[in-house]
């Protein structure tokens, strides 16, 4: 990741098939509702871990980091060619982000310096910690955006008790005997609703992991972002 | 953080409020699992007449006779343990390396639902799987199959699951 303005050139782990970038790709090719579908999905994936590094960084004085982020994305993401270029740079969806928002914070503290008729504030170097944080937080979001997308399929299906049961078990790990009975619920019953729901998460984290990577190996990308994380 | 309108005790999880520990286990849950044979019998009961199959492959499991219904011997508990360890030993082989498909189906089906009942009805753990490559294959069998087979394979996951913990007494047979 680079320091603000220092752009991430890609290597071989970001590189992949354009034709991979199925989710993303597709929407952008119809036009302006898919265009807005994808805009949503970035600003819903990407805000919190772009807030962690904002925060990370020395700098924070530009302004609050909500509205620094929400800035971002209103400038960016309304540009025409903003996501023709990630598709050209070979870079997972992420680091294009974290990239482009170097060079807003850096347009930012111009702006900053000419309303102030003052030297511009030099760059300074983003320390490694603040690039494991962001990376933390996109798996973060990604995996909360994941349990978003998993509870309204379950929903949607009529699974609210089999989502409960996964919650209860797997997110915040209490043993099933321990709650099933509130829920009215066989303890051996529950171990299969878990089951069911567990594979609707699954489902719904692969695809959000394919839309940021995109990469054929979708085993790699995860292991990745475990790596990263 | 706005409040769930599900559930308005229960706010909505944001991603500052998952630990870092849950966030990798969470992660990790979603690396797909190579092919298993008892995925073949997860087919299988999905298929039409599925849930008749199970019952018929369980009448003769692994080529060894039983003296009840599947019903009563393994979901009911009425087969000893013995037995169902030599169920569980003749059908490994099978649903390994017998060349007819449809007797690894059966032997594969055989396998599970013996160590199943040796977990339950006998507080056995039969098997040397992993604990949680047994208690994923249990569960997704469980989800694919009937009932009475759905309850016993649940609960036999249950129990391997809750391993590090005492078992609990076992299910009373029917007189």
């Amino acid at each position: 990741m680079p320091a603000p303005g220092s752009p991430r050139t890609p290597t071989n782990a970001d590189v992949f098939p354009l034709t991979q970038m199925t989710w993303i790709g597709r929407h952008l090719d119809q036009g302006d509702p898919g265009r807005g579908e994808v805009n949503r999905h970035v600003m819903a994936l990407y805000a919190w871990p772009l807030k962690v590094y904002f925060l990370g960084t020395r700098d924070r004085w530009i302004g609050d980091p909500d509205e620094v982020v929400n800035g971002f994305f209103a400038d960016r993401l309304a540009r025409p060619g903003f996501f023709d270029g990630w598709r050209r740079s070979g870079l997972r969806l992420r680091h294009w982000l974290i990239n482009a928002f170097c060079f807003y914070l850096r347009e930012l503290k111009r702006a900053h310096a000419r309303d102030r008729h003052a030297p511009e504030e030099p760059d300074t170097p983003v320390p490694a910690a603040v690039e494991r944080d962001f990376d933390r937080a996109f798996v973060a979001s990604m995996v909360r955006q994941a349990i978003e997308q998993a509870r309204q399929t379950c929903e949607d299906g009529g699974l609210n008790a089999h989502w409960q049961v996964f919650t209860e078990h797997f997110i915040r790990g209490r043993e099933y005997e321990s709650f099933v009975s509130e829920l009215g619920i066989d303890p051996a019953r529950a171990v299969v609703m878990a089951r069911t729901a567990k594979k609707r998460f699954q489902a719904a984290l692969r695809e959000l992991v394919s839309h940021d990577a995109a990469s054929a190996d979708i085993d790699a990308e995860i292991r990745s972002l475990l790596e990263a994380s | 953080m706005t409040p769930n309108p599900d559930n308005p005790a229960q706010p909505p999880i944001g991603p500052g409020d998952l630990a870092q520990p849950l966030v990798s286990r969470l992660l990790e849950m979603a690396i797909s699992t190579p092919d298993r044979p008892l995925d073949r019998v997860i087919s299988k009961i999905l298929a039409p007449n599925g849930h008749a199959w199970l019952t018929d492959a369980l009448r003769c499991p692994a080529g060894l006779p039983i003296p009840s219904a599947p019903e009563s011997a393994f979901a009911d508990g009425s087969l000893p343990l013995d037995t169902l360890k030599a169920i569980k030993d003749r059908a490994k082989p099978l649903a390994l390396s017998s060349h007819d498909p449809q007797t690894r189906l059966a032997a594969t089906a055989s396998y599970y639902v013996a160590i199943a009942a040796a977990l339950v009805h006998h507080r056995t753990l039969i098997t040397s799987q992993p604990a949680a490559e047994l208690v994923a294959a249990l569960a997704d069998f469980a989800e694919a199959a009937p009932e009475p087979w759905s309850r016993l394979l649940g609960q036999a996951a249950l129990n391997r699951d809750s391993h590090a913990r005492p078992l609990p007494a076992p299910t009373p047979r029917p007189q």
